[in-house]
């Protein structure tokens, strides 16, 4: 391994990531914003199948 | 609504507490699909068949169905927040990546991919793969630094996942053992737990709505799950997921049927004899990680969407029964 390559391998792509960072961090939020409603509704589903299964 | 759904999970969970008391009036039938049964049991609740009526009243006095009618509201209302959010993201999604990834862009995306190194997981071009002096093999070096840290970030959104159901915790497991192997130079360890994983997600992205709507189907090979899993790319809101997807089958055919100048699945997992195929390199090893990561991309969206409409079709059916009921009434 060229490890002089690799690190300028590394630099290249954070330049990159700067040039996209408002993109990747609109996308992220968005991301995060789901997973809370997707959070939200997992629980209800849990309790839900916590109350059917009483008695089963 | 919501007592109409609590009820109709009730029967669907097959409740002892209801069958016991009224064995035989209302079952559950396993030989058909999820929907079918649903669908029956809606057309008695329309018809206020005495099956239902009876059900219906004496359910009244089981306490935990009397509380699971007051959080089904709140679990309708969570899903619609939920499934608009997911369909607010992947709008955003696909219109920043059709602006961001260039034709150019994408060509060399599956000029890699064409040669095992699959990286359609970014979600930005930030990889320099336009760069004439850069080649795959730089991607792959740049994951082997730091003793191999850059392919745990890689699934960093599955270890550090805030909620691991029972399969994530495995499957977290089962990523870190690659990552320890590949540390310590096991290439075949990794490679056959790598399969594991492929695999499984294959079984597992096949069999989505298997048996809803349809009945269940048996699927006797990676061929016919591959064929399955083509029908739901095609219907899917994804970018580009057709042509990843295709990129991905295209090759994961190739490794498990010992194609030459391919790493070699079944020599790898059955161990051959005499099998110059049995050799990896660390570079072998993750091409399968980042296979394995893109097919994971595609089939955790696939599998989120299912699981979101299967839940929206049960709701909205229950809706047009109870608008049924009504219209019969007037």
């Amino acid at each position: 391994m060229d490890i002089k390559k690799i690190l300028d391998y590394n630099n290249r792509c954070l330049e990159l990531d700067r040039k996209y960072s408002k993109e990747y961090m609109h996308l992220k939020e968005l991301t995060e914003k789901v997973s809370l409603k997707q959070k939200k509704y997992y629980e209800l589903c849990d309790k839900l199948d916590e109350l059917y299964s009483i008695g089963k | 609504m919501n007592y109409v759904i609590s009820l109709t999970n009730y029967i669907v969970s097959e409740n002892k507490k209801i069958n016991e008391k009224h064995p035989n009036l209302i079952k559950y039938d396993k030989n058909k699909t999820v929907f079918e049964n649903l669908l029956e049991l809606e057309n008695l609740y329309i018809e206020d068949n005495e099956k239902y009526l009876i059900i219906s009243e004496s359910s009244k006095e089981i306490p935990e169905l009397i509380e699971a009618k007051k959080l089904e509201t709140d679990r309708e209302k969570a899903l619609m927040d939920y499934a608009l959010s997911v369909m607010d993201f992947e709008n955003q999604k696909n219109d920043i990546q059709d602006k961001l990834f260039s034709e150019e862009y994408l060509n060399k995306m599956y000029e890699y991919a064409d040669k095992g190194v699959f990286i359609f997981f970014i979600d930005t071009p930030a990889l320099p793969i336009l760069d004439n002096d850069v080649t795959e093999k730089d991607f792959l070096d740049s994951l082997k630094i730091s003793n191999y840290e850059n392919v745990r970030i890689l699934f960093s959104h599955l270890l550090n996942a805030p909620v691991k159901y029972e399969p994530l915790i495995k499957k977290c497991e089962d990523i870190y053992s690659v990552i320890d192997n590949l540390r310590l130079g096991y290439y075949r360890s990794a490679a056959r737990t790598l399969f594991v994983l492929l695999e499984s997600e294959h079984k597992n992205v096949a069999n989505i709505y298997n048996g809803f709507i349809k009945n269940k189907e048996e699927y006797k090979n990676g061929y016919e799950r591959a064929c399955k899993i083509s029908e739901f790319v095609k219907f899917s809101n994804m970018t580009r997921i057709e042509n990843y997807w295709n990129k991905i089958n295209s090759y994961y055919q190739k490794i498990v049927t010992s194609s030459d100048n391919y790493i070699d699945r079944n020599a790898i997992v059955h161990g051959d004899y005499n099998s110059s195929k049995l050799v990896l390199t660390d570079n072998d090893v993750l091409k399968l990680v980042l296979l394995y990561l893109c097919f994971k991309t595609i089939g955790d969206y696939l599998q989120n969407n299912e699981e979101i409409t299967k839940e929206i079709l049960q709701y909205y059916t229950i809706h047009i029964a109870q608008e049924c009921k009504r219209n019969k009434k007037e």
